[in-house]
């Protein structure tokens, strides 16, 4: 009984059209798989995989199943998710840039300076784009509205205003917090401050997550003009080569710090050896690695719906 | 070594040719399709790349449902399967040839 619910359970991984064409017929086949040999590991997360890759099917985010439309705006889609994941990175790159120029001896000060303020640049052009992209939604906006689909998404839009508020009451509280804090205490001689700043941070990332999704959802189910999912895959395009700057110049930044100031990204004092791959830094470049991968995935699947079509004679 | 690297090119194992193969003797339902495949490729196909295979062979239209015996649906080959299938083994076949052809006047060569 529960190995049916299991296998029962699996098949969300499965989007809601293939299951309800194939979904019944798939479990009988799990069912007389599983008279012969239990519910693996192994099994589970072929299923799971198997599911996914329908998913991305599905989408448009692999293959060449899907529309034209359906390609350009999955593939714009996956860019926007990437710029709020690029957000999340580049808040950390930020935070852990703080003061690094007094931390840099002035003969090497010169790159550091220009990779991080290509860096702030290309975040600001980034933004800037997918400020763009959401004005030239606003037409399919209305229509999304006149046409009455709003439901479909008001759950995730509550979530999402919840999520803000919760944003809102922890930056006062944290910043009330830190006025009564000196600069030692701020930055990690207060344990307890330290670990509500993780959590403020936990809930940013949360906020970012949850409107990101909300904006997925609204466009996934805007009937956009061809001119407008047009205009609006050319600004993912200019979202995904905002992302490789962005990338590149931290990556520059970073270097440079790592050659001429490694304690830099300790917090140890100045002048004494460290080495330069603090947790923070590590996992600033994966999420901004991880961006720039889903950025350029979703430019690709864009840049592939206007390859001409081969005629053959 | 020899062993491992004939095993590895021993037959093509690409699960649409396998369910293709398999339903060119007949109209079969997923789990009968699985042991099919097991018996004459030696390939056990998870149950998720089997189903992906059959949904992307119905799209192409090279494979159809029939009518179910319960919620078991069994699939059978088209016109058009028949022909891809006839195509694809034709040309396994001339490679199949001309690997065979160049074995033996390496073999005679040695």
């Amino acid at each position: 009984m529960k190995r049916n619910h299991d296998v029962r359970r699996l098949l969300r991984w499965y989007p809601a059209s293939w299951r309800d064409r194939y979904g019944d017929e798939f479990l009988a086949l799990l069912e007389d798989r599983l008279e012969e040999a239990p519910l693996t590991i192994r099994l589970r997360s072929s299923v799971v995989i198997a599911g996914l890759r329908e998913r991305c099917y599905g989408s448009g985010m692999l293959g060449t199943r899907s529309s034209s439309p359906t390609q350009r705006r999955t593939g714009s889609l996956m860019v926007l998710v990437a710029w709020s994941i690029m957000i999340v990175g580049g808040a950390s790159l930020v935070k852990m840039a703080e003061h690094f120029r007094a931390a840099l001896p002035s003969s090497s000060r010169a790159v550091a300076t220009v990779a991080y303020d290509t860096t702030a640049l290309a975040g600001l052009l980034g933004t800037l784009f997918v400020v763009a992209g959401a004005i030239a939604a606003v037409p399919g906006f209305v229509r999304f509205l006149r046409e009455n689909k709003w439901p479909e998404v008001l759950r995730t839009f509550v979530r999402s205003v919840v999520s803000s508020l919760v944003f809102v009451v922890a930056t006062i509280g944290l910043a009330t917090w830190a006025r009564h804090l000196n600069t030692a205490q701020r930055n990690g001689g207060d344990h307890l401050y330290s670990g509500a700043f993780l959590a403020f941070a936990l809930v940013v990332v949360i906020t970012i997550g949850l409107w990101t999704r909300t904006g997925v959802a609204v466009a996934s189910r805007i009937d956009f003009t061809p001119r407008e999912l047009r205009r609006e895959s050319y600004l993912a395009v200019a979202v995904s080569f905002a992302s490789i700057v962005v990338v590149a110049s931290a990556a520059v930044w970073g270097i440079q710090i790592g050659l001429h100031a490694p304690w830099f990204f300790n917090g140890t004092a100045a002048g004494v050896a460290a080495s330069p791959w603090s947790a923070q830094v590590v996992a600033t470049m994966l999420v901004m690695t991880l961006a720039t991968t889903t950025a350029l995935w979703g430019a690709t699947r864009v840049a592939m719906t206007y390859r001409p079509t081969r005629v053959n004679a | 070594m020899h062993e491992k690297n004939s095993q590895l090119l021993r037959r093509p194992n690409d699960p649409p040719l396998l369910i293709l193969t398999s339903l060119a003797s007949g109209p079969k339902h997923g789990y009968a399709l699985l042991k099919d495949v097991e018996e004459f490729a030696g390939v056990t196909l998870s149950p998720g790349t089997l189903y992906g295979a059959i949904t992307r062979l119905e799209e192409l239209g090279l494979i159809e449902p029939m009518a179910g015996v319960d919620r078991r649906r069994p699939y059978r080959i088209t016109t058009s399967g028949v022909q891809v299938l006839r195509e694809v083994t034709a040309e396994m076949r001339r490679l199949a040839d001309v690997g065979v052809a160049r074995l033996r006047l390496a073999t005679r060569g040695a």
